[in-house]
Formats: C-alpha cells, sequence, structure tokens
C-alpha cells in the first residue's frame, strides 16, 4: 500500500477513535443536562420531556451514533447555553486561537533554530552552556506565569500594549496585532526552550555524521555544510516536534486567552465547563483532538520532501 | 592529545555535567519536599485566616513575602500550596504508572490484536492535549484536589504505556528471557521478575519529569479555577489572584510563579540527571 494511503487510513481510524473516546470521557461522567438547562426547580415531566428532547433518553450507542452522524456532516449539535450550533461558535471563535498558536510558533521557529545551531556549532563555549542552562529555565517556566508578567511590565506599567480583549483583524490588523504580541510571547517563550534544546542535539548529530566529513573534505565552506548539509538532516526532528508541540500549544492558549481575556477556543471551552455545555464540551474536545491529529498527518507528509528516501506514492 | 585522551576527555567532561544536574535538580526536589512538610507542620500565620488590616502589604519582617488581597501572609500560603502541589504530582504520577505500566506491558507482551487496539485508543488518548483532556475530566467530575490528581493522572497515562510497551518489546526476545521461558518460568514471573526491572530506568526518568509537568497542569487547573478550592491556597490560584491587583501589588504575581518555575525546574533536571546516570551509554548530545 502507498506510504500516503497507509497514514489516511491511520488518520481515519485514530479520527474514529477520538470520536469514541470524547463521547466516553463527557457521558461516563454524572451530571443531568437536562436539569441544567431547566434548573433543579423542575418536574419530573419537564425533565423527561427535555431528555428525551435531547436524544438523552435513548441507549448511549445510539446517542453515539447519531452525534458522529451528525459531526460527519459537520453538526457538532447545540450549545446548551449559547442556543447557538457549536459548529458557528467554532467558526467563530478559531480565528483568535488558530492567530495566538501560529504566532508563537512562528516567534519559536524564528529564533530557535537559528540559535539552536549556533549553540551546536560553538558546541562547549560559555555560549553553548547558556543555551543548555536558559533552556532548562524556559521549559520550566509556565506560560501564563510569563503572561501575567509580561502585562505587569509592559501592559500595566510601560501601557505598551493592552492589557487584554482583542480587535478583529478585518476591523483594526494593528490593534489585533498587538493584542495578540504578548500572548504569543507567553506561548512561544516555553517553545522556544523546547526547540532550541531539539535543533542543538539534532545539529551536534548531524554533524558527526559521515557525510559531513565528506562535504568538508570536499573543500565546501562550513556555512554551505551546516545550512544545506547538517540542518537539513536535522529539520525532520525539528519538524515532528513543532508537530506534537502544537497539542501543547493549542493546550497552553486555553491558559493563556484566560490571562489576556482573548474571545478564542480556549475562554469557549472553559466557559462550556463552568456551564455544564455537553455538547460544546463534546464538540470543542473533539475538533481540537481532530486538529492535532490532522495537523501530525500533513507533518507525516512534510518528511517526503525532506528525505528523498522516503515517497507518497511508495 | 591523541584522539583516544579527547575522547576519554570528553566523557569525564560529559560525566561530571551529569552529577551536576542530578545534584541541582536534586537540591531543588529537596527543597520543596521539605518546604512542603514543612507546611503540612508548622505555618507562620494561618494560611487561609483574613486579616483585613495588613492587606496588601509587601514584603515585611513580620510577613516575608507580604500579604496578599485579604491580608493573608503570602509566605505560608506559599507553603501550604507546596503540599497541594507536590501530592498532585505523586498521586497523578502514580494514577500514570499504575495504568500505562500494565497496560503497555500487556500490549507489548502479548502482541498482535491486543497490542493494536491498546495502543491505538492510547494514541488516540495521546491526541488530546492533556491540558484539555484534563480540563474536560475535571469539568465533568467537579473541580476540586481530588478529581485534579484524577484528571492529570489519566492524561499521563498514554505516556506510560507507550514507554512500558518499548521497554518490553526491547527485552521480549533477549537471551535472558529466553533463559528464564526455557526452564519452566511463568508468564507472571517472566514479566514482574525480569522484564519489567529490566525497563525500569526510562520509566523513573520519565515519572520524574511527568511529575514537573503535573505540577505545571495543576497550577494550569487552579488558575481557571478548576483546581484546589479557596480557601485552600495554591500556586495557580493565587496567580490568579495576583492578576487582579497587578497594579497595586505587583509582588503577588512574582513569589508563586518562581516557586512553581523551580519546583518543575528541580524535578527536569533531576529526571534529566538522573537519565544520563541510570544510561552511562547515552549521549547527552541529543536533548
Amino acid at each position: 500500500m502507498p506510504y500516503i494511503l497507509r497514514r489516511l487510513v491511520s488518520l481515519g481510524i485514530s479520527l474514529w477513535l477520538i470520536s469514541i473516546l470524547t463521547f466516553f470521557i463527557i457521558h461516563v461522567v454524572p451530571g443531568d443536562p437536562a436539569m441544567l438547562i431547566l434548573g433543579t426547580e423542575a418536574s419530573p415531566t419537564m425533565l423527561s420531556q427535555t431528555r428525551a428532547a435531547l436524544g438523552l433518553d435513548r441507549p448511549l450507542p445510539e446517542q453515539y451514533l447519531t452525534w458522529l452522524a451528525g459531526a460527519l456532516r459537520g453538526d457538532l449539535g447545540q450549545s446548551l447555553r449559547y442556543r447557538l450550533p457549536v459548529s458557528q461558535l467554532l467558526v467563530e471563535r478559531l480565528p483568535v486561537t488558530v492567530s495566538l498558536a501560529t504566532l508563537a510558533m512562528l516567534l519559536a521557529i524564528i529564533i530557535a533554530i537559528p540559535w539552536g545551531i549556533a549553540a551546536a556549532i560553538k558546541e562547549h563555549s560559555g555560549f553553548d552552556f547558556a543555551t543548555l542552562v536558559l533552556s532548562q529555565v524556559g521549559v520550566a517556566l509556565p506560560a501564563f506565569w510569563i503572561g501575567v508578567l509580561l502585562m505587569l511590565f509592559l501592559a500595566v506599567q510601560l501601557r505598551l500594549f493592552p492589557t487584554s480583549g482583542f480587535v478583529p483583524w478585518h476591523k483594526d490588523p494593528l490593534m489585533a496585532w498587538r493584542s495578540l504580541t504578548l500572548p504569543a510571547i507567553a506561548l512561544g517563550l516555553p517553545q522556544i526552550a523546547v526547540l532550541v534544546r531539539l535543533v542543538r542535539g539534532s545539529m551536534l548529530d548531524e554533524l558527526s555524521k559521515n557525510h559531513i566529513a565528506t562535504a568538508r573534505a570536499k573543500g565546501l565552506p562550513e556555512r554551505i555544510v551546516v545550512v544545506r548539509h547538517a540542518l537539513k538532516g536535522a529539520l525532520i526532528p525539528t519538524i515532528t516536534m513543532i508537530g506534537l508541540q502544537l497539542g501543547f500549544l493549542l493546550g497552553g492558549s486555553l491558559i493563556i486567552e484566560q490571562v489576556f481575556a482573548l474571545p478564542g477556543l480556549g475562554q469557549l471551552v472553559v466557559f462550556a465547563i463552568y456551564n455544564r455545555d455537553i455538547p460544546l464540551v463534546q464538540g470543542l474536545t473533539m475538533f481540537i483532538a481532530a486538529l492535532v491529529i490532522v495537523v501530525n498527518f500533513i507533518v507525516d507528509l512534510t518528511y517526503t520532501f525532506l528525505d528523498p528516501r522516503l515517497s507518497l506514492w511508495k | 592529545m591523541n584522539r583516544q585522551t579527547t575522547a576519554l576527555f570528553n566523557q569525564k567532561k560529559i560525566r561530571r555535567r551529569r552529577n551536576w544536574l542530578l545534584l541541582i535538580g536534586g537540591i531543588l526536589v529537596g527543597a520543596a519536599i521539605v518546604l512542603a512538610l514543612v507546611g503540612l507542620v508548622y505555618v507562620p500565620h494561618n494560611p487561609v485566616l483574613m486579616h483585613p488590616p495588613d492587606r496588601g502589604l509587601g514584603p515585611t519582617s513580620t510577613y516575608l513575602l507580604g500579604t496578599d488581597q485579604f491580608g493573608r501572609d503570602i509566605l505560608s500560603r506559599i507553603m501550604r500550596g507546596a503540599s497541594s502541589a507536590l501530592l498532585v504530582g505523586l498521586i497523578a504520577v502514580g494514577i500514570g504508572l499504575s495504568v500505562g505500566v500494565p497496560l503497555g506491558t500487556l500490549a507489548g507482551f502479548v502482541g498482535q490484536w491486543t497490542d493494536e487496539i491498546i495502543m491505538r485508543v492510547m494514541d488516540a488518548l495521546f491526541a488530546f492535549p492533556a491540558i484539555l483532556l484534563a480540563i474536560a475530566i475535571v469539568g465533568m467530575l467537579g473541580p476540586g484536589l481530588g478529581n485534579t490528581m484524577i484528571a492529570i493522572g489519566i492524561a499521563y497515562v498514554p505516556i506510560f504505556a507507550r514507554l512500558a510497551r518499548a521497554g518490553v518489546l526491547s527485552q521480549k526476545s533477549s537471551v535472558y528471557v529466553e533463559a528464564a521461558q526455557s526452564i519452566g518460568c511463568s508468564t507472571a514471573r517472566l514479566l514482574w521478575k525480569h522484564i519489567l526491572p529490566n525497563s525500569l530506568s526510562p520509566l523513573i526518568v520519565q515519572a520524574t519529569i511527568t511529575f514537573g509537568g503535573a505540577i505545571l497542569a495543576e497550577a494550569a487547573l487552579s488558575y481557571l479555577g478548576l483546581g484546589v478550592q479557596p480557601p485552600e491556597p495554591s500556586w495557580g490560584q493565587m496567580l490568579n489572584d495576583a492578576a487582579n491587583y497587578l497594579s497595586v501589588a505587583p509582588w503577588l504575581a512574582v513569589f508563586p510563579g518562581v516557586m512553581i518555575s523551580l519546583a518543575v525546574l528541580g524535578f527536569n533536571l533531576l529526571g534529566d540527571g538522573l537519565r544520563d546516570q541510570l544510561d552511562p551509554q547515552r549521549r547527552t548530545r541529543a536533548a
């Protein structure tokens, strides 16, 4: 079976398993959505009517299949609190979270790759040692604490950035940029630390390989050896890590959005949890996990461009 | 210096750095444990009792780290918060290990369909960002310290299952396993007495690093108000409180964050140090 087909089958299975897990996690937990809608004063008849209207009186497997069939058509149900389709809320909130996660990741990539390469080239130097120390510290810093500190110094004291809120890109791009800068730095700093360590490690591994010795022996300038020969090999683990980090980024943005009051998916998840809005929790959880899996699928496909031994069709 | 001595010199150099990791990590973790244990039996002031006349004080000789918006002593709250943080780490890692290791071992040892089914479910579980999974579980179970531990623990199951499976797979075909089987060793004994002890080091290392991750996750959940419930203090919740008083009492935001970072740094360094100690062949280069 060609590589791409194998990967597509495994993607399908993973998405299906995620739907089961999401449904299972939400439904084994006690709690009555009907009572949530009507309040504790509701009569048993009204409760059972509402349960029937929501389909909660049917057996779990049937409920799951109905939900899955809807999800496949892009219908994730109706939010109990907003009284709006979950998919509509998702589409409204997604741009904020995607912008935040993308900015944070770009920041991490732009800083971490050159930094990691420089540290690897200067292995055992003071710069290399400082890199290792800083990356250890960076991994340990909670993103939301960095967020609070950035807000304290750059927004509250120096008033360079807004403390919270978000203006959509299409209304005022400059303002949107300003409102996302601090959250993106907070979210990106720990990612820089993770990536610097990885790039440095992979570069050192690559630089000790035979093909690098050959390239040097041919008399190629060091710059070409590093950028064209070593970096290409070191990029595969780096890209894998970037894909894997997406989950952490989305997880981290759930908290960062709370810190900076950004109206993204994270704020919606927390709202849904507080209000026990089960269709919303279910839809969002499923969507975020599916997003992580799909991005990692795309990451897997990019290997074929970096490693000539791999092909999409073999 | 010839090549051999250079290699030897480099190894010595690496060795020395390894010990530093273990030492600094050990000191930080040890300090956190002492703080947590002392916090259980002695705190300078009552950490939950409000004392409005002293609210919003900066560090003084009576209140070494200052007081919060209700006049509660920050140091005492940090000490008590250390106990919850470490308890969550301990129980969450315990749950992750005690569910993940048997599952991974079973998958690796039995193989075939059992392996496929268990590992596909673990992969799917792994696709959920750990913090999202923990938020969803704790949201459904209800907020609180106990449910936070369970939620974080469940989120960590796939990590340990993968590691345990990898360990079993690498040991399964070893000569000593064949030898044990040939003299009639039972499967349970083989797994418990032979295979598991030999694949323990990566699990110990991962457990240590995951411990730090659990502290971060607890802080995040408590920041969102889903973890430790007030008035009981926790580091994450203290940071959330501090965010509302940034312009008047900025120190409130500093100390809990420093504590979280130091504790997590300690466990990460200890994990890296242990990895090098337990597996000397591994080069520290690939981070």
